[in-house]
């Protein structure tokens, strides 16, 4: 090769290496808290981004910042996508903003779409334009969530795509480092849908039809017209979609645990935290209208029937279902209140919804035991890594607490941090003997009955004696008439309480938005 | 008479069978539109009227009555406990779920092919099980002789006397069309009647409870609460052509041999949809998985489809005077 010849491939490869690293300027930065600098991403960063957001939106030159042409970009066949609506605002037909879940069906050239990327963006009733836009999207090859977010910083008007952070090892942070991450609402690092399960409170939904979004509606907004709400679809949908998507995150979760590939993931009191912890709340209610809701018209003041409490308000039904005790799912209608009884305890207790006395759209919204964690622990005893026992005895501490106990979670303290698990949990049980053995845990305290239950080897069949003794409790508070009344007080006093602790806790407190929307509370 | 569509585009139903069940629907029609005060109107009110909507209402395929049943049992028991306007049944071979067939299909047409004769009958069956051969026996419970000697209502009559222990649709070799007794068009169109008449004292989502809808299952309160939410508007309405439920969509993530597939793309030939929209069949191979889960039962898939009705609707002002509300007397075409 000559000497001129030489200097043009020379001339090519410093321009073709400045366009690149410029065009990836352009493209893409990394921010993973809230408070950094975004900083431009190494080639070796994005070698490390595979999922089909990336592959499909940020990897193409150029900055793609329009709503309509990321959704272009991701699946063109407008059919072949799903908006999905939720606000604590969602029965209020008045202006304000509402969230929009947006999902994409069919195959792309990043493989299939289901449950591999969604993105999510405010609007108010004439569109999203301008909108910040958050997205993920599923890398399937590395078993993780990645979290991206269009936005514009204080010093820059114009908005760009930042990387926030990826769902790796998201269940091992502390409340400090989720501060000002996506992991901060994302805790295991996984896709949220709070009230995952029927009747989907504060979502449009085949439940609750927000009409103000559909051209037939009273007053229709007017985005209510426009092609992107032709694919409005109800929570029902996004449930399936979701909880197939926490599924197979679960299932890579335990996979890495049965064949680890990453050593830092072998705590075992942050692996098995779910078992004792509540690391996420779903939050679940009765299947009945409050008639008590303040952005709900008309307003009846009263359930127009009976409002029956959700069965994993007392204990955790799913769970118990997993280790075969049958007997929890006869708390399914087993409180079912009248609607005087109901509005009285609201205005009893003068709780208050947007600072009048009210409730939520729909009657006794309350925090359940999340998917995640009962899969997540459904598939560690399916996978041999714990024992039925185990869990049963844990269960057996606090038990009439499915969410949030602090005795329960205290029982992590006998949990070494290196044990094997496998072999249905049996060093794992001799791991937390011996712990306990050398601990000496205050006889009367929640870790010693923990252990003692696990050394019997009878932990299920107490628990279930257990269940069958709190159902038939329950029954006869309920059934009696002189004691029903103070009993719906007791229970609704609890509610409160729970709706207290998430707001309190220091990671699920994140999930409140609205400052105040969530959770009706007494002042 | 608007001119209803074949609602399956079955080729069997045609001629003098299309329109009998043309004037079946008509019925139907007329009866909703003549209720009092209602916002049910014919569906050629809609003629050259710009400012229509099509509402969809969707629900799930899975029936809430059956929550915490056995979902084998649910498969099972489908004339007891398939209840959302769509039933299933599931193919066994070689002890695994091979096929899972879905149908929203109401029974109205193969009654109109039954009361022809067992030919007509035997070809309705044939479109959907190409090469099969069904006989008297096992359509209407007696000998081919026997039937050609009824007469029409006494055929139709005992077709559908005999649908239950029809092998060609109680799930032996197949199934045909709904049989639960809340899965009919005359129940769609009473919950029509009673949802499309705006009652203001009650939250739209209350009104079900308030009529003959049945508020145990998804589809009458979610049908009822959208048809109060048209009326209070000001709207008229109607039930699309072919009126019915349609099977909208099969989500969930699945995979096959643990590798993620679009179930609904035609290549994967996987799940097909045939028939307007009122036929699903899923083949299920040995390595499918919903969810990470293989498919054990068709209450399993229930649970991932989505079935629903769609709803036309205008301004009542928009629309020719006598289809409007209030002239219900003029209704009467």
């Amino acid at each position: 090769m000559n000497a001129h010849r030489f200097l043009l491939l020379i001339l090519v490869c410093m321009f073709g290496a400045s366009a690149f690293v410029s065009t990836r300027q352009e493209g893409l930065r990394k921010q993973l808290r809230v408070s950094d600098v975004p900083s431009v991403m190494t080639e070796a960063e994005l070698m490390e981004l595979e999922d089909p957001f990336f592959r499909l939106v940020l990897k193409q030159p150029g900055q793609m910042t329009s709503l309509s042409a990321i959704e272009d970009r991701l699946q063109p066949n407008r059919s072949q996508r799903q908006v999905f609506v939720v606000s604590e605002d969602i029965a209020r037909s008045s202006h304000g903003q509402r969230r929009m879940v947006v999902s994409f069906d069919g195959t792309s050239s990043a493989g299939p779409l289901d449950g591999n990327v969604m993105l999510s963006v405010f609007f108010d009733p004439n569109g999203p334009d301008g909108q910040p836009i958050e997205a993920w999207g599923w890398d399937e090859r590395r078993g993780r969530y990645n979290y991206y977010k269009l936005d514009s910083s204080p010093s820059q008007q114009q908005m760009f795509w930042t990387f926030r952070g990826s769902s790796d090892l998201a269940d091992h942070k502390s409340p400090s480092e989720r501060q000002g991450t996506c992991l901060s609402c994302h805790i295991n690092g996984a896709p949220i849908m709070k009230e995952l399960f029927f009747p989907w409170n504060n979502w449009d939904s085949f439940k609750f039809r927000a009409q103000y979004l559909r051209p037939s509606g009273l007053s229709p907004w007017p985005i209510a017209r426009s092609p992107r709400l032709t694919q409005l679809s109800g929570a029902e949908s996004l449930e399936g979609m979701i909880m197939s998507s926490l599924d197979r995150f679960n299932r890579r979760r335990v996979a890495d645990l049965v064949s680890p590939t990453d050593s830092r993931r072998f705590d075992a009191r942050l692996v098995l935290k779910p078992i004792f912890a509540t690391t996420e709340v779903n939050i679940v209610s009765a299947d009945v209208e409050s008639g008590m809701h303040p952005f709900q018209a008309p307003r009846t003041g009263r359930p127009t029937s009976e409002v029956v409490v959700p069965s994993s308000f007392f204990l955790n039904v799913a769970l118990l279902s997993t280790l075969g005790i049958s007997e929890a799912n006869r708390f399914n209608g087993l409180a079912r209140l009248n609607p005087e009884e109901y509005s009285r305890l609201i205005s009893e207790t003068r709780t208050l919804f947007d600072d009048e006395v009210g409730d939520t759209l729909f009657a006794w919204f309350t925090p359940e035991p999340s998917h995640i964690d009962n899969n997540y622990v459904a598939g560690l005893i399916s996978s041999g890594l714990v024992s039925r026992d185990l869990i049963a005895a844990a269960q057996l501490v606090d038990l009439e607490r499915p969410v949030l106990s602090a005795d329960r979670e205290s029982l992590l303290s006998v949990i070494p941090a290196r044990v094997a698990l496998g072999g249905d949990g049996a060093a794992l049980k001799s791991s937390v003997l011996e712990l306990a053995r050398l601990q000496k845990p205050d006889s009367t305290s929640p870790t010693a009955f923990f252990v003692e239950t696990l050394a019997s080897g009878q932990a299920i069949e107490r628990l279930r004696l257990r269940v069958v003794e709190y159902l038939d409790r329950e029954t006869k508070a309920l059934g009696d008439p002189a004691t029903r009344s103070t009993e719906l007080s007791r229970l609704y006093q609890l509610l409160l309480r729970r709706r207290r602790d998430v707001l309190r806790h220091p990671e699920l407190s994140a999930l409140d938005e609205t400052g105040g929307l969530l959770f009706p509370l007494p002042k | 008479m608007f001119i209803y569509s074949n609602p399956t585009g079955d080729p069997a139903l045609e001629g003098e069978a299309l329109e009998s069940y043309r004037a079946q629907v008509h019925q139907q029609y007329s009866r909703c539109a003549a209720h009092r005060k209602s916002a049910f109107t014919h569906l050629h009110a809609f003629d050259g009227v710009q400012t229509t909507a099509i509402d969809h209402v969707t629900w799930p395929a899975f029936p809430k009555v059956s929550s915490g049943i056995d979902l084998a049992q649910i498969d099972q028991q489908r004339s007891d406990l398939q209840d959302e306007y769509v039933e299933w049944c599931a193919d066994r071979s070689g002890g695994r779920v091979s096929r899972v067939t879905f149908t929203t299909e109401f029974h109205e047409p193969f009654l109109i092919l039954a009361r022809q004769g067992l030919a007509a009958a035997v070809d309705g069956i044939r479109n959907l099980y190409p090469n099969s051969h069904p006989t008297g026996r096992e359509l209407f419970g007696i000998d081919d002789s026997q039937i050609e000697q009824l007469s029409p209502d006494d055929r139709e009559q005992t077709f559908q006397n005999h649908v239950q222990r029809n092998p060609w649709n109680n799930g032996e070799f197949g199934i045909l069309f709904l049989t639960h007794r809340s899965n009919n068009m005359f129940a769609l169109f009473e919950l029509a009647n009673d949802c499309a008449t705006p009652n203001l004292s009650l939250a739209a989502s209350d009104v079900c409870a308030k009529t003959n809808c049945a508020v145990g299952r998804n589809s009458d309160p979610a049908v009822c609460q959208a048809l109060q939410l048209i009326a209070r508007a000001d709207r008229s309405l109607a039930l699309t052509d072919a009126p019915g439920v349609t099977i909208r969509k099969l989500g969930g993530v699945w995979e096959l041999n643990g590798v993620q597939i679009d179930v609904n793309a035609p290549a994967a030939n996987v799940w097909q949809v045939s028939r307007n929209r009122r036929r699903g069949v899923l083949e299920v191979s040995a390595g499918l998985t919903l969810a990470g889960e293989p498919i054990r039962s068709g209450a399993q898939v229930a649970k991932a489809l989505q079935v629903g009705v769609s709803v036309l609707s205008a301004p009542d002002a928009d629309l020719p005077f006598w289809a409007r509300r209030g002239n219900e007397s003029t209704r009467r075409v």
